[in-house]
């Protein structure tokens, strides 16, 4: 019984509940998640012609306990539209579609499946979600917001392991120990950053301890999340209330990590000190972003400029260089103003003038004189006599005086050592020595520090109230326990090992269940990132458990995995329901129907690109950041670092994601914070989603480019074409009558008549057709 | 048969064991969550509180930076006594971001203060408007928290966490409250007019709760908000005609595909809202329709006091409309703003110019409206500042100890509560968490803050976490 002080009391009802349950045995068994994934049989089932893959036996098992029929099977366009949307996160082009509706040949759909699953597409669209759940972002947030210009590898890690069909238990081991078990393989250290695009806050670095236990904790909490399902994140201030994870066993897994830290590897070479997460790269991202446009610049004075900066960049950073260039500069300024200087005497000497121009001139010569004297002052080092002297002065007249005199005197400089006569040429050809070098972006990875943390259990999880000291172990006692006397250096193998085995219970329940969750929109258990008793039970525990085990026995394929689900009926059905249906099972949690979602921000970004014909597909490298206005701007605090519009029309895995700033264009979509590993997206709805895409520049520029693209494709033929053209490339469909009839009589009312020829009159007319598309439910909902 | 987990699911929650049966108190039972009475097409429709209170809406007064509290309103005349000695061992130490306070000379102030109103409470110079309203002001003067640091100390001060990615207060308010402004956003954020704040937007994000909740910058120039200017050349009646076709889209396509999904209908409606927004967002920021009277009140008329004077009549403006809360920022964190490193006093003198008139004048304005009874108005800073000195006439960050006042919303002013140790380093009476300040604000709104909850990483999260026992709310309202 709670203790009366902590609240109210049992009530009788409950009381005489617990009763009940006393007196039938008291029955307790373990939490279904963790004891061992068993494969069940398939069930039975009445409309046996339904079932096409054993994913649908058990949809069906349950609709037929329920009385529901499925619903029926999608028209062909719908399917491949939202089969293509699904895995590649782009709309079918009109002729993907039309050779899928034609294709009468067996198999269609399983051969569109396999094409698609081959596609790169696929795994920027699936390595996305991966993103989310690895909290993964490009600096790390607060008020500094360190730059993490070595993120986007991790980002291409994920895309390419998705796009390879790694199997998933060699991805989770290469991200939590790629470093320990293939030391010489640079892709598995690159997937330790996994750990090493967490948020930072810098002023932890300040605080002895801090930043250690604050990525400690980033450590283990996204661990838990991503891999387990589980949420750690509770047990590190007291022992978990709901699942049987201890303060103790907490920091246990916090020790596994006790003998890591970030190091920064740049050209092979690891930098020492380890603090990584400290390091600002702004600088090597901007320095990568102008080699990548003076690689690909063509015109020569371009070329130039960005060699320069690159020459720049260089020189910054080393001290002899920019002193050799700096004295070299201010030498050429003071040659300039002797050469001035000599003119301008030489000028008076060829045409004497009357007095009042002599003293004027007289002026200006002193003027010149006291510039001269100024850049000879330049030349001499802060701690020189000459310069103590000059700042001795604190007349004005005394020190015009001085430097004038300085000036006469020095009307014949000597050149200092190593004098370049041109710096510019000097900055480009450095510039160029240093265009095909390796890149200076470091690989942020996971490594071994020289003395391991000592990791202690905090009171309420408060870094000032330290106990007794934690051992390292799994937090969870499913299966082994560390074996004792592993090294150090074999603590997170032992990790890796113990989460992609094929007996931790959750592993393979999780990523399973997230598969389906980002096919259907709704997981099998709706909880994907809480597996614990908190979490929701799965609405088909034996479709998981089914799923699960075949996945395994399929060594862990994502790609078998898909292909498992996409040709079932289950995923096949149309997303409309009767109305009987849908009163008998509102939230859809029986599958009985397709359930139409939203597109996420970056399918919306890509899927509009798509249609009016601005993506560049060119995968991988340096995150993007479209140029913002000025409007666009507030609440940046820090430097953006623009890409150009060729760089910034590729697709939305590739922006650039600031923690501390959100990209504005789709900010309103429902964006994941990046802070803590995200399972499942927010679909919400609100005003900003809508003048978004009716009044920001990005999609305006999109439905223009959209109008060009079709008066390009339409020439010479009828505006009804050009319509019927356009529902192509935006619903992959043809066009109703009466939605024809109604963008006609959109075009009448701008007195354009449907029967002409398209010409460039339509042009505002049709621009506004292919925005008011564009705000079209059915363009932005997978259904 | 009853299962074990039948049984958890009747009594409310789902549970792990026997031992924890004192937790259903605390997390389940008292659990009446918004979030079941919320309108999947509306969420923002507004709602009943958990019990009845007459503030309905929150004008949050934000002066980042951390203005010095001994140079506002906590006198500390011992530490004006002892300047330029050592702080006496027996006041402990503290973590400061610069500076060891230890090694620091104390640093008097030369701040006068004045006695103000019916109440005497303590105003100091630099708040010479202000100081007329003393008997509306509940002053706590015994605030603290841990986070040293300005992003940190932001996020403490509007989301109750020092790291980022929890909802803002005005979040879990409008989550829990729903909006009374058909037209607008339910919680507007008007920072400085660069829109710079070193904490950032999660200084009025929502945090893991659904983003209809966060808070929507207003621009006082310009366009007020992101987007809702039409493009160049789009009239409103072309406008309306795109929308026109492409709602007519949306309602067929509802028709044909007999889809059920509250999303297609509720984004019909925010289509609707939006264009709504683009004429009321603007109606609601055009303080030129107000009064030349009213304009100068806010002190329009001044250079100095133009920027914040017009937040904060735009303020006013807004929770006039039904916006149910309002964060007023004042600067970024910045030593050119609140953060005064090097100079307490003239900083202190040199900010307080900026806000002090238009602060007061929105007090008297909002009063002889009839609107304080129904706003809170709160002001803050994200931490105080160290008794002791730093390059050398400056303080540093003090989390330890520093005020906020409350004014409206059914207070009953002319109050002091709490307060700091004879140096003003920490509280040390009645001491104030964010969590409790937090808590009295939501009470004084009619929502218990252990009873708004939002299910998240397995957790019913709260605005307060696990704290605001010290809840003010009470006392407050009260003579």
């Amino acid at each position: 019984m709670p203790p009366s002080e902590k609240g109210p009391r049992l009530s009788t009802d409950e009381i005489r509940l617990i009763q009940g349950w006393i007196h039938q045995g008291a029955e307790y068994s373990e939490h279904w998640a963790f004891v061992p994934v068993r494969r069940p049989p398939l069930p039975d089932t009445a409309r046996r012609a339904w079932v096409k893959s054993p994913v649908d036996a058990f949809i069906l098992h349950q609709l037929e306990n329920a009385r529901i029929r499925p619903a029926p099977l999608a028209a062909p366009e719908t399917l491949i539209r939202r089969i293509t949307l699904d895995l590649l996160g782009l709309p079918p082009t009109p002729e993907e579609v039309a050779a899928f509706v034609k294709d009468r040949v067996p198999g269609a759909y399983e051969r569109l499946v396999d094409r698609l699953l081959a596609s790169p597409r696929y795994g920027e669209r699936w390595g996305r979600h991966w993103l989310d759940i690895a909290r993964y972002a490009d600096s790390g947030g607060f008020e500094t917001d360190l730059f993490f210009a070595h993120a986007w590898r991790f980002r291409d890690y994920v895309i390419q392991s998705f796009n390879t069909d790694k199997p998933y238990d060699q991805f989770v081991r290469e991200q939590i120990a790629g470093d320990e078990l293939y030391p010489d393989n640079r892709e598995a250290l690159i997937a330790t950053g996994f750990y090493t695009v967490g948020p930072v806050l810098q002023e932890s670095g300040m605080v002895p301890g801090k930043l250690e236990y604050d990525h400690l904790t980033d450590a283990v909490d996204t661990t838990g999340s991503a891999f387990l399902g589980m949420t750690l994140g509770c047990a590190r201030c007291h022992d978990h209330k709901y699942d049987p994870i201890s303060q103790k066993d907490y920091f246990g897994l916090q020790a596994m990590f006790s003998a890591s830290d970030q190091f920064d590897v740049v050209n092979g070479i690891r930098k020492p000190g380890g603090r990584a997460s400290l390091n600002n790269t702004l600088q090597e991202h901007e320095m990568e972003q102008v080699r990548l446009r003076a690689r690909r610049e063509l015109n020569p004075t371009e070329r130039q400029k960005l060699l320069k900066q690159i020459g720049d960049f260089h020189i910054r950073r080393d001290k002899d260089l920019s002193r050799r260039v700096e004295v070299s500069d201010r030498h050429s300024a003071l040659l300039n103003a002797l050469d001035r200087y000599r003119n301008k005497a030489a000028e008076m000497a060829a045409e004497p003038l009357n007095r009042n121009a002599e003293s004027s001139s007289k002026g200006s010569l002193d003027e010149l004189l006291i510039e001269i004297g100024k850049r000879t002052l330049d030349l001499h080092e802060k701690e020189s006599e000459l310069r103590q002297t000059f700042a001795k002065l604190e007349n004005p007249k005394e020190q015009r005086q001085f430097l004038i005199r300085l000036g006469q005197e020095n009307r014949n400089p000597t050149k200092p050592d190593s004098y370049l006569e041109d710096t510019g040429r000097f900055r480009s050809e450095i510039g160029l020595r240093n265009l095909d070098t390796d890149s200076a972006i470091p690989v942020r990875v996971l490594g071994h520090r020289e003395k391991l943390l000592e990791i202690r259990l905090l009171a309420r999880g408060e870094l000032e109230k330290p106990g007794e000291k934690v051992p390292p172990g799994f937090p969870l006692k499913l299966a082994a326990s560390l074996k004792a006397g592993t090294e150090p250096n074999r603590w997170r193998s032992e990790l890796a090992h113990w989460i992609a085995q094929p007996e931790n219970p959750l592993t393979a329940r999780v990523i399973v269940n997230r598969i389906w969750q980002w096919h259907f929109g709704a997981g099998l258990v709706r909880t994907p990132n809480d597996f614990g008793i908190r979490g929701e039970r799965p609405t088909h525990p034996e479709l998981l458990e089914w799923l699960a085990s075949e996945f395994l026995e399929m060594e862990w394929s994502l790609k078998r995995l898909h292909r498992l689900i996409l040709i079932s009926n289950t995923y096949q059905m149309a997303s409309a329901g009767d109305p009987e249906i849908l009163a008998s099972d509102p939230g859809n949690r029986l599958f009985s129907r397709f359930q139409p979602r939203r597109l996420e921000a970056e399918i919306i970004w890509d899927t509009m690109r798509s249609i009016s014909g601005t993506l560049n597909t060119e995968m991988g490298g340096l995150s993007m950041a479209p140029p913002l206005d000025e409007q666009e701007q507030i609440g940046n605090f820090l430097k953006w670092p623009e890409s150009t519009a060729e760089e910034s029309s590729r697709r939305a895995v590739y922006l650039l994601i600031r923690r501390s700033f959100r990209f504005p264009v789709l900010s309103a979509f429902d964006l994941p914070d990046n802070i803590s590993s995200c399972g499942v997206r927010d679909i919400t709805t609100i005003p900003n989603q809508a003048l978004t895409l009716l009044n920001s520049r990005t999609f305006q520029d999109q439905a223009r480019a959209f109008a060009e693209r079709l008066l390009k494709e339409s020439r010479d033929s009828s505006y009804e074409d050009l319509i019927r053209r356009m529902w192509r490339h935006t619903y992959g469909r043809g066009i109703a009558r009466e939605e024809l009839e109604q963008v006609l009589r959109f075009f009448a009312e701008s007195n354009i008549s449907p029967s002409a020829n398209v010409s460039e009159e339509c042009w505002p007319v049709l621009e506004n057709l292919c925005l008011a598309v564009f705000n079209t439910n059915e363009l932005i909902f997978i259904q | 048969m009853i299962s074990r987990r039948h049984w958890l699911a009747q009594t409310g929650c789902g549970m792990g064991a026997w031992a924890l049966l004192d937790l259903l108190e605390k997390d389940c039972l008292a659990a009446t969550l918004p979030a079941s009475n919320i309108q999947p097409a509306n969420p923002l429709l507004a709602r009943r509180p958990h019990f009845s209170t007459k503030a309905k809406s929150v004008i949050f007064l934000m002066m980042a930076g951390g203005p010095s509290q001994m140079e506002t309103f906590d006198p500390k005349p011992l530490l004006t006594q002892l300047n330029g000695q050592r702080l006496p061992a027996s006041f402990g130490t503290i973590a400061a971001q610069f500076t060891d306070i230890t090694k620091q000379p104390l640093l008097g102030t030369k701040m006068k203060f004045q006695r103000c109103g019916q109440s005497g409470i303590p105003i100091s110079e630099s708040f010479p408007h202000l100081q007329l309203h003393a008997d509306k002001l509940a002053v706590i003067r015994s605030c603290y928290h841990d986070a040293f640091n300005h992003s940190p100390a932001q996020y403490v001060l509007t989301t109750g966490q020092s790291r980022m990615g929890y909802p803002s207060i005005g979040a879990w308010i409008t989550y829990g409250l729903g909006s009374e402004a058909d037209n607008l956003p339910a919680m507007v954020v008007l920072t400085e007019p660069d829109g710079k704040l070193k904490g950032g937007t999660p200084c009025w994000g929502n945090g893991f709760l659904p983003a209809i909740y966060q808070g929507a910058p207003i621009q006082s120039q310009g366009t007020p908000i992101l987007y809702l200017d039409r493009p160049k050349g789009i009239s409103s009646v072309t406008q309306r005609k795109v929308l026109d076709l492409s709602q007519w889209f949306n309602q067929r396509h509802a028709e044909q595909t007999l889809v059920a999904s509250p999303e297609l209908d509720s984004r019909i409606a925010a289509y609707e809202l939006a264009f709504r927004m683009q004429t009321a967002a603007p109606e609601a920021v055009g303080i030129t329709q107000e009064s030349t009277a009213t304009r100068q009140l806010y002190g329009l008329d001044d250079d100095k006091t133009r920027d914040f004077g017009t937040r904060c009549l735009i303020a006013r403006r807004l929770v006039e409309r039904g916006v149910r809360f309002v964060q007023v920022i004042s600067g970024s964190g910045d030593s050119k703003d609140w953060d005064h490193h090097d100079d307490a006093y003239d900083g202190t003198f040199r900010q307080a110019r900026k806000v002090d008139r238009p602060i007061a004048a929105l007090l008297h304005d909002l009063d002889a409206r009839g609107l304080l009874e129904q706003t809170i108005v709160v002001w803050s800073g994200e931490f105080g500042r160290t008794p002791t000195s730093q390059s050398p006439n400056g303080r540093d960050h003090n989390p330890n100890g520093f005020t906020l006042w409350m004014a409206g919303g059914g207070i009953q002013g002319g109050k002091i509560i709490g307060a700091t140790d004879e140096v003003g380093l920490r509280a040390v009476e009645d001491k104030v968490h964010m969590h409790d300040a937090h808590a009295t604000i939501l009470s004084l709104l009619g929502l218990d803050h252990r009873k708004l909850t939002y299910l998240h990483q397995g957790r019913e999260q709260r605005l307060t976490d696990v704290g605001g026992e010290n809840d003010l709310a009470s006392r407050l309202v009260h003579a």
